[in-house]
């Protein structure tokens, strides 16, 4: 669906700057379909090699093709009807705050030259999938991230595209809305067959929903594969950083809650979880080892009440801190 | 003192300073807004990049603001003969007034306009909009609270302004005041037509400033 041939990308020397490359011999490969993650830490060329999908930037050397289409090709009206079914959400999500939910969502309809019957019709039933019917007639400075993002989706969707393009789309939202917004991004991409590529510098996001990934390093992507795989057997050692990042839950425990302390606070822990251990709670400690961070991680699982319990405890000795997630 | 106020003078004044304000804060609007569009998005980065196109406008709108606004008159009545027929009046004065007020504007609309946040500029672009509809559509909308209280601000300049213009022949309560009042010694005449002058500007502010708060979704 998407295709990168040997893209390179110099923005040119201005009066107060050097010539930045900010891509360099970039080639990959993206099928219908599918869910592609590309993280990289901040520099890297993220940006720039999403907007080169969409012809937001063109690239100095190398073909961009989405669905057959040269993107670098097209004529400026070309472009505009191609940039209709390539839908796009962002980190700072990007809304018109003079319009309403409803008339954000209506925008790109318009801007197609939809009827007003249809657009009507689309746009209510694209609040109701975003869950968000109830607040169309409210103005996006009135809604939170989560629900700010979910306008974002359902305006990128207006256009039924076949690709969705996702700039750090969750990194302004906590944990918890980040995984809403995944799930989403998730069951649209199952429903309706959409190509997503998402960028980002958070392993968890890869983790939790993308099938193939890429890792950038200025302007380089040095290292590609299944998400999988390269959390098994990463190669370069900047991917072995990400991967660390999430150190994953044993698989036979996919529910449970996972604790995080410090090597300073894990006698009191230790304490706590022995009592749990007692009451018939597995704990698993990840990796057996303190990893750089000074953090070792456990990942309980039993009775939800004693899962609770244990949590209370580590309130009780104000480690609340400490807990990270509900797995 | 209030006695020897001729009333009558004082409402056709009254007429003529709102008519020349209306008049000419309608086209300032008029010429400022696409002006100020210019500005920005023919500027470096910008959907429309022109960067020589850019400077031409800048040198004019620099020029018409850094000439004061008094010269402005003199030198325009005579280009008002030409442009409406008449070198004296309410209807001549609104020529310099909209010289003066429109580059005036334009800078003010220009300055929201660079206010309107890149990202949703681009989030439209990324949607397939057209460089005219993302004037239209996004930058204009989304800067109107801030075009609405310039407007004001620029409104009460002319305010100001047309009094001046008034005392050189445009008519209207600053040449009231001047005439029937100053130079009459006519102390009431004086101070009823400044009074008018201060209740316009406060009346235009505050519907100026409830517009601009009620436009403001953010
Ligand atoms: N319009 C531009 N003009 C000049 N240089 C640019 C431009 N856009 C990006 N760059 C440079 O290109 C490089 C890559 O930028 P890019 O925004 O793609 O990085 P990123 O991986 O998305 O980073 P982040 O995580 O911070 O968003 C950076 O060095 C940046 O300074
Ligand atoms: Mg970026």
């Amino acid at each position: 669906m998407i295709e990168l041939k040997g893209i390179g990308k110099v923005f040119p020397a201005r009066r107060s700057s050097e010539a930045v490359r900010a891509l360099e011999n970039v080639n990959l490969k993206i099928g219908a379909g599918e869910i592609f993650g590309v993280i990289g830490r901040s520099g890297a060329g993220k940006s720039t090699l999403l907007r080169l999908v969409n012809g937001l930037e063109s690239p100095t050397e190398g073909s961009v093709q989405v669905d057959g289409r040269e993107i670098s090709r097209l004529s400026e009206a070309e472009l505009r009807a191609e940039r209709q079914k390539i839908g796009m959400i962002f980190q700072h999500f990007n809304l018109l705050w003079s319009r309403t939910v409803w008339q954000n969502v209506a925008f790109p309809l318009e801007v197609a030259g939809k009827s007003k019957a249809d657009i009507r019709k689309k746009v209510d039933y694209l609040l109701e999938r975003v869950g968000l019917s109830e607040r169309a007639d409210a103005y996006p400075a009135q809604l939170s991230g989560g629900q700010k993002q979910r306008v974002g989706i359902a305006r990128a969707l207006a256009n039924d595209p076949k690709v969705l393009l996702c700039d750090e789309a969750t990194s302004a939202l906590d944990p918890e809305t980040t995984s809403s917004i995944l799930q989403l991004l998730k069951e649209i991409n199952e429903e309706m067959g959409i190509t997503l590529l998402l960028i980002t510098h958070e392993m968890d996001v890869v983790q939790e929903i993308c099938h193939r990934m890429a890792v950038m390093e200025e302007g380089q992507v040095i290292e590609t594969g299944e998400v999988e795989q390269l959390f098994h057997h990463p190669t370069h050692p900047l991917t072995r950083q990400f991967v660390h990042q999430v150190e994953r839950a044993p698989a036979e425990s996919p529910s449970g809650v996972r604790i995080t302390c410090s090597s300073q606070s894990f006698p009191q822990v230790w304490g706590i979880l022995q009592t749990a251990k007692n009451n018939g709670v597995t704990v698993n400690m990840l990796g057996g080892e303190v990893s750089e961070e000074d953090q070792i991680t456990f990942v309980l699982d039993g009775a939800q009440e004693e899962m609770d319990r244990v949590l209370h405890s580590l309130e009780e000795y104000r480690l609340q801190g400490e807990v990270k997630s509900r797995v | 003192m209030f006695n020897e106020v001729d009333w009558n003078a004082v409402w056709q004044a009254t007429g003529e300073t709102i008519y020349m304000v209306g008049i000419s804060t309608f086209f300032t609007a008029l010429f400022g807004i696409p002006l100020g569009i210019l500005l920005v998005v023919t500027d470096r980065g910008q959907i429309w990049e022109n960067t020589w196109l850019q400077k031409v406008a800048a040198v004019i709108v620099n020029f018409f603001r850094a000439v004061p606004f008094i010269v402005l008159v003199l030198f325009l009545f005579p280009v008002a003969e030409f442009l409406v027929g008449t070198s004296l009046g309410p209807t001549a004065a609104t020529i310099p007034l909209i010289a003066g007020a429109a580059p005036f504007y334009a800078r003010i609309v220009e300055t929201a306009l660079r206010e309107v946040d890149k990202g949703v500029v681009e989030a439209a672009l990324a949607m397939g909009t057209t460089r005219f509809r993302v004037v239209t559509k996004v930058l204009l909308p989304e800067a109107t609270p801030a075009l609405v209280s310039g407007l004001t601000v620029t409104c009460v300049t002319l305010i100001s302004f047309s009094a001046m213009a008034g005392v050189v022949g445009g008519g209207g309560l600053g040449d009231a005041a001047y005439r029937f009042g100053f130079q009459s010694f006519n102390d009431g005449m004086l101070y009823v037509c400044g009074l008018l002058l201060v209740v316009m500007v406060q009346l235009i502010q505050w519907i100026g400033d409830t517009l601009s708060r009620r436009l403001d979704k953010r």
